[in-house]
């Protein structure tokens, strides 16, 4: 009863906001303010900047945690230690790289487009995942893993029973983490020709209109928050059902 | 240690391997076409030349054709995206660099559609009393500055990476408007502005030194950030002369709503109320004409016998039937 009403709980906020950035977005549609604003804001056209915005984080998530989590699994090994913590201190340097630089260096090597905003995204967001799997597996205490070798568990069962399940958290965490700053990132991918809600914040700086600048900040955070309930839900399910 | 290395390798070796599809499914762009072979008309646009009202949903009405597909993207990019042949037109400023050095062409706005930007020197009617001799002296020089000498001055300095300074004065000698040695300072003082990209610091470096040359002491104050900035610093005398462009005077300064697509008529219409409200006078104006343009490659245009608005509207639509 008490776990119930906790998520409950958590669920109030996140609906509360979904409930006002719709409302918002919908009341700017309705409210373009200008013949300019409405060019842009018509309900298939976010429609497709939704979809392209939408497109560009989930595949270059999912490219990320396909790439980063056996990264990060593989310099957690003992014999790799030395190349892990070369590797995260590379990773920490590579964060301070501000984001529109890394689409706009990757646009001189790759050219326009969808493609071009994934490769830059992923990159961007290669970094938190590699870097939480690391350190999740690293604070597995030894003790628990020489119990596990004591027990006579072979070393993929060990890495598979014991360490990902104590390091789940700290990975998810890495995930939500490059997924939200992903949905950031890639409002920047309307520079290369990528679309996305970018479209509608550049707009409304360019031609000075707050309805597009506001609806683009709105729907993106909405994004975002829902990015992020989506997985702490996902999160929550794979804790449960262990 | 050889043990680590081959470990070493092995990671390096996963991650190339997941990197390598990824750059070559990206490596995109068009493979090489017989030039006028476009299947697919695609336009490169920013992002306020697409929603403007004197911009690409209007000029699609006006001259009635329309674009496969419109991609919008940063305007520093458009002119790269039309060279590498990811679209095959493109928007941009029409004295742009970038159209001489990359093959582009710009297409004649053959029904007077864009507005009109002509830049001209305008200084205070006070200032120019005290020297008369500015109207002769600057005025020489706006004939001189048609569209392909603009582009060509741009482009040495934003391809060719040249200084600006340095480029106006290659000009100003071959032109013969200077001496190689400039005398003493004799008259009085006069502060040159502009506003802060290539072209008005080009501008602004090719006034001073032509004012410098005739014997005045030329104080340097270009640069200026925004169209604002630099019309408050004329009016308010913290600089005397900058060039500013005709169409961004009607709309800007002088706040009207509907732009004006005559230089002539642009002109003398500024010329006018300019002096009449602020008391600023505007010297003779240049041919070259700042304003948008639409690009094409130029085997593209060649082949395809496209020189003007219409004809790219004749060819897209001919396509389509």
């Amino acid at each position: 009863m008490a776990h119930r009403r906790t998520r409950v709980k958590s669920w109030l906020p996140v609906l509360l906001f979904i409930g006002g950035a719709v409302a918002a977005a919908v009341y700017f549609v309705e409210n373009p303010g200008s013949a300019m604003a409405a060019r842009v804001l018509t309900y298939d056209h976010l429609a497709t900047l939704a979809a392209q915005h939408v497109g560009m984080v989930v595949i270059s998530s999912l490219l990320a945690a396909a790439t980063a989590l056996p990264l990060g699994i593989l310099i957690s090994r003992p014999r790799l230690r030395l190349l892990g913590l070369v590797l995260e201190n590379l990773v920490n340097i590579g964060q301070t790289i501000p984001s529109i630089a890394v689409i706009a260096l990757s646009f001189t090597v790759l050219g326009l487009g969808f493609n071009t905003a994934i490769f830059a995204l992923w990159l961007y967001s290669l970094l938190p995942i590699l870097r939480n799997t690391y350190a999740g597996i690293i604070s597995v205490p030894p003790g628990v893993r020489e119990a596990a070798v004591g027990m006579g568990m072979r070393p993929w069962r060990i890495l598979l029973r014991v360490e990902l399940p104590l390091a789940f958290p700290i990975i998810m965490a890495g995930i939500r983490t490059a997924v939200v700053v992903n949905v950031g990132t890639a409002t920047l991918a309307t520079f290369i020709g990528a679309g996305g809600f970018g479209h509608l914040i550049v707009t409304g700086i360019m031609v000075r209109r707050l309805q597009l600048l506001l609806s683009g900040c709105i729907l993106s955070a909405l994004l975002a928050m829902l990015c992020d309930h989506l997985l702490g839900m996902v999160e929550e399910k794979v804790k449960t059902s262990a | 240690m050889k043990r680590v290395m081959s470990k070493y390798g092995i990671i390096w070796l996963i991650s190339l391997l997941l990197l390598l599809p990824l750059l070559s499914g990206c490596s995109g762009g068009q493979a090489a076409q017989a030039p006028g072979a476009i299947d697919k008309w695609v336009f490169a646009t920013d992002h306020e030349f697409s929603v403007r009202p004197d911009g690409l949903p209007e000029l699609l009405k006006f001259y009635g054709f329309e674009f496969d597909e419109v991609r919008i993207m940063d305007l520093g990019v458009t002119y790269g995206a039309l060279k590498d042949g990811q679209v095959a037109a493109a928007m941009g400023f029409a004295t742009d660099g970038r159209i001489a050095a990359f093959d582009l062409v710009n297409l004649e706005d053959d029904k007077n559609f864009f507005p009109v930007y002509n830049p001209a020197p305008v200084v205070r009617k006070d200032f120019l009393d005290r020297y008369p001799e500015l109207e002769e002296l600057l005025g020489r020089l706006s004939p001189l500055l048609d569209t392909e000498t603009m582009i060509s001055l741009n482009a040495q300095v934003d391809v060719e990476n040249k200084d600006p300074k340095e480029v106006a004065r290659q000009w100003l000698l071959e032109q013969g408007l200077i001496r190689e040695e400039a005398s003493a300072p004799t008259k009085g003082k006069i502060v040159v502005g502009s506003k802060e990209f290539t072209e008005q610091l080009i501008l602004g470096a090719i006034t001073i030194q032509v004012l410098a040359d005739a014997g005045f002491e030329a104080v340097d104050s270009t640069g200026l950030a925004g169209s604002e900035v630099v019309r408050k610093a004329l009016t308010g005398g913290e600089i005397d002369v900058y060039w500013e462009y005709t169409g961004t005077a009607w709309l800007v300064h002088l706040g009207h709503d509907d732009p004006l697509t005559d230089s002539e008529e642009c002109y003398n219409l500024v010329k006018e109320e300019d002096l009449a409200r602020y008391n600023l006078v505007w010297l003779a104006y240049a041919p070259f004409d700042n304003t948008y343009t639409i690009m094409m490659r130029k085997a593209d245009a060649d082949a395809l016998g496209i020189k003007t608005i219409s004809d790219l509207a004749r060819v897209i639509n001919e396509g389509k039937n």
